[in-house]
């Protein structure tokens, strides 16, 4: 007899905080907290059914919604496949698209999860076209959404379908989806005069058409999507329905490719409930088009937060590596990125309807960032790795701080050199400056003016590793915030599982991923962090 | 039927049964707004042209008392050709708080509303008491002397009308709401973006009153008039054109409000209505209407 199979992840995050008054870090009256998850999926044959515990206990970390507080099993399904016919009962993630109107998943480093709990059948009756269904509540925290959500998607890949096609290396899929809310009737007034309720829409539907297409070395992808009214507290309750487009088109070819991407987004932040903000609820999910950066002075200083109710986006991605006829001992590889977002500029209309605008209506400039990043072996021990960026970053549009400009330009180089002394023993060292202005009419902020940041790691392969880092706000224009945020780490690896611990302080901040964020306080303390998967 | 057939008529009636369009202007109709139905309305046979006179004073401005003087003179003498406002506004400090308890000067007689058009025109800063003759600015801006009224109005007055506008209000003391549907009408071709903006006032409200030519300064019973108490469209009105409008072209445009019946005497109040060019903030028409008959 077949038991079937079970496996599954844990990972547990827990802090100690030190009282640290001058990063501004809040006091932590229970001087430790902690988050841990473990999730157990058990297949066998065609049925596999699943869980996750989680727990933040006594309290989320830092950063987290408080709202987590407590444990319990938010998280179970059940799913089995019967052909092409496949049925999930209970919680599931899913994806339409590129997500314009509906995505439901988890980043648990931002503490961001809106799974669906409800039901959901995908049926292929042929090879190439699959067609999705799915209702149920989204999570809130312990609960659930007070909306109801329902979806439909089609997908047809013609390669898949006509054998022909892929003999022409020719790709072609088109699909469609459709996505309602309902949310039962609420009285709200009209923000105009308080003496009016608004007639709100209990039905919220909207539908997104998509294409991708290659041929060749030559590919694309575009989506467009609209959404009917939806007022709702994130766009001040107008009823101007709202769009989405994403257009993405790459060709690449040995040591050489392109992306050439651009998105077009109008009043679309969808949620299953009208009074939320923040990341809650979240139904949707609007594509970051700026390079994710790993180096730390650029992607955690001024990171971009995406505008779901309004941006003009641009980017381009360049990678290029020296061929093999230049007759050099190693290959030079060049990655050159820009990336642009600008607000839509509108004509509020003065009454519910919100505002008119045109279709390359570019308004105030959020965003901008312009880097070329270069990756050189020097020899079979030495690599290195220099970068420069340029950033722009309109901090109050961004941050939804209101329309006074708060401009920063700002230029950010790092040099990251590899060196491999001995065979599996490796030392890392990292500089990075950020060279920007002071703002002398934000002198209450920690985040303000210059930086410097340097970094020290040794790992031997493929078990251990030890860090020390240093971000340094030495040109602070407020001297007692001339911080030095100092940070030891060290790690061990033993199978699939890894245990690091880390102590130190760090800043005060905002953490996005994929355009998403959520902000973090400062904190000081020793960090205990364990992943492990089975 | 094949499976796929029935998916299909399954996807169609979802979309069907799955977007509540919503019509402008998107506020309830029922306990809280307009049960009445819109009525017709007829074209008037001779439209004059109608001045709004906003009046901004204080319960504590000892020299406000000359300038509502003043727009009684002018109102009696142009009759039924004149609107007046007269705002309390949050922005005139001393001049409009209210004092604490329940003694002299306690009534507050402010509003947002009249905060956000004071922030906008920049009366205060100007000082009270000080208006605007239809908003019409004169060097950029709309700030008049009360003591330049009349001569302003009185230029205004000649001009033959370009718009109208009829108010009819329909007052239900039985849940105390009042829905008021106001039509325009263009006379003449203009260009520009033209809103309707729709106020209730409230007369006769008696109510201590500073007055540095009344023995003693501080009237107990003073008759306070046009009193600006609240906002039926929204502060800046409702667009009716966007661009240009012809002659003949007519507007029609409902608004409720549920009335503070501890604070407001519906048959003291009025509704009051005006068209402005929003290129220039200048009103070019006006029109006011009892709540009751």
């Amino acid at each position: 007899m077949n038991w079937g199979s079970i496996h599954g992840n844990f990972g547990f995050d827990g802090q100690y905080y030190n009282n640290d008054s001058l990063i501004g870090a809040p006091n932590v009256p229970e001087r430790f907290r902690a988050n841990g998850f473990l999730n157990l999926v058990y297949t066998n044959g065609n049925f596999s059914a699943g869980l996750r515990y989680e727990m933040y206990l006594p309290k989320p970390l830092l950063g987290f919604d408080n709202r987590f507080e407590g444990q319990g099993i938010p998280f179970r399904y059940a799913s089995y496949k019967l052909g092409g016919l496949e049925v999930t009962a209970g919680s599931f993630y899913e994806q339409f698209g590129n997500g314009l109107i509906l995505r439901f998943y988890e980043e648990r480093a931002l503490g961001f999860d809106n799974f669906l709990d409800g039901f959901r059948a995908k049926y292929s009756p042929y090879k190439g076209i699959q067609m999705t269904g799915l209702i149920g509540k989204q999570r809130y925290f312990w609960g659930h959404s007070d909306g109801l959500v329902k979806g439909f998607d089609a997908e047809i890949n013609f390669g898949e379908l006509f054998e022909k096609l892929q003999d022409k290396k020719i790709k072609l899929i088109l699909g469609g989806s459709f996505v309602s809310k309902y949310q039962k009737d609420q009285e709200i007034p009209n923000p105009d005069n308080p003496n009016q309720l608004l007639n709100l829409p209990l039905n919220v539907g909207s539908w997104a058409g998509r294409l991708t297409f290659g041929i060749g070395r030559f590919q694309m992808n575009s989506e467009f999507a609209y959404k009917i009214n939806d007022p709702n507290r994130t766009n001040n309750f107008i009823y101007r329905p709202g769009t989405a487009f994403y257009l993405s088109a790459s060709y690449a070819q040995k040591g050489f490719g392109i992306t050439v991407q651009a998105k077009r987004v109008e009043n679309f932040d969808f949620r299953s409930d009208r009074n939320e903000t923040g990341n809650a609820l979240l139904m949707n999910f609007i594509p970051m088009l700026n390079k994710q950066h790993t180096y730390m002075l650029a992607a955690t200083v001024y990171p971009y937060a995406v505008q779901t109710n309004g941006e003009l986006g641009l980017q381009a991605d360049i990678n290029y590596t020296t061929p093999k006829w230049l007759a050099k001992k190693y290959p030079t590889q060049i990655n050159l990125n820009f990336s642009m977002v600008n607000a839509l500029d509108t004509n509020l209309t003065g009454d519910r309807y919100g505002y008119t605008t045109e279709i390359f209506g570019f308004g105030r400039k959020l965003y901008m960032d312009a880097n070329i990043e270069i990756s050189q072996k020097l020899s079979k021990k030495v690599k290195l790795n220099l970068m420069y960026m340029y950033l722009f970053i309109d901090r109050n549009l961004v941050q939804g701080f209101g329309y006074t400009p708060r401009e920063i330009h700002s230029h950010i180089a790092v040099a990251d050199v590899t060196y491999k002394f001995l065979p599996k023993h490796t030392l890392r060292f990292e500089v990075q400056t950020l060279q920007t202005k002071r703002e002398m009419d934000h002198l209450d902020d920690r985040v303000n003016g210059s930086w410097l940041m340097g970094l020290i790691e040794y790992s031997f392969a493929p078990n251990f590793f030890v860090s020390i880092m240093d971000q340094w706000n030495y040109g602070n224009p407020t001297a007692d915030f001339r911080i030095h945020y100092i940070t030891g780490t060290v790690g061990y690896n033993i199978g699939s599982t890894r245990f690091s611990l880390s102590y130190g302080r760090q800043r005060e901040g905002i953490v996005c991923i994929g355009g998403v964020c959520r902000q973090v306080p400062a904190s000081n303390g020793l960090t205990i962090s364990i992943m492990s998967s089975f | 039927m094949k499976l796929h057939h029935f998916l299909i008529l399954l996807f169609a009636a979802l979309i069907h049964h799955s977007c509540d369009y919503v019509e402008a202007p998107y506020i309830q109709v029922g306990a809280n707004g307009c049960t009445v139905a819109e009525p017709t309305f007829t074209p008037r046979t001779n439209p004059v042209r109608k001045i709004l006179i906003e009046d901004f004073t204080g319960h504590r401005c000892g020299n406000c008392p000359r300038a509502a003087e003043k727009l009684s003179d002018i109102y009696n003498n142009n009759p039924n050709r004149i609107i007046p406002v007269a705002i309390h506004s949050e922005l005139s400090g001393y001049f409009t708080a209210p004092l604490g308890g329940t003694g002299k000067y306690s009534y507050d007689f402010r509003t947002e509303l009249g905060k956000a058009i004071d922030q906008k025109f920049g009366i205060s800063s100007a000082g009270i008491p000080n208006g605007t003759v239809n908003r019409k600015k004169i060097n950029n801006s709309a700030v008049i002397s009360f003591t330049q009224w009349e001569n302003q109005v009185n230029q205004l007055l000649a001009i033959p009308p370009d718009m109208d506008i009829q108010i009819k209000n329909y007052f239900n003391p039985s849940d105390s709401s009042l829905c008021s549907y106001v039509y325009v009408q263009a006379l003449s071709n203009l260009s520009g973006s033209f809103k309707v903006v729709c106020y209730l006032v409230e007369n006769d409200f008696i109510n201590w009153q500073k007055d540095y030519s009344y023995p003693g300064e501080d009237i107990e019973n003073y008759q306070h008039e046009h009193i600006l108490r609240a906002p039926l469209s929204t502060t800046w009105g409702t667009l009716l054109t966007d661009g240009s409008v012809s002659a003949g072209q007519t507007f029609v445009n409902g608004y409720s409000i549920k009335f503070n019946m501890e604070r407001w005497n519906p048959d003291n109040c009025y509704v009051i209505a005006f068209v402005y060019n929003e290129n220039t903030d200048e009103v070019i028409q006006a029109e006011q209407e009892k709540v009751t008959n």
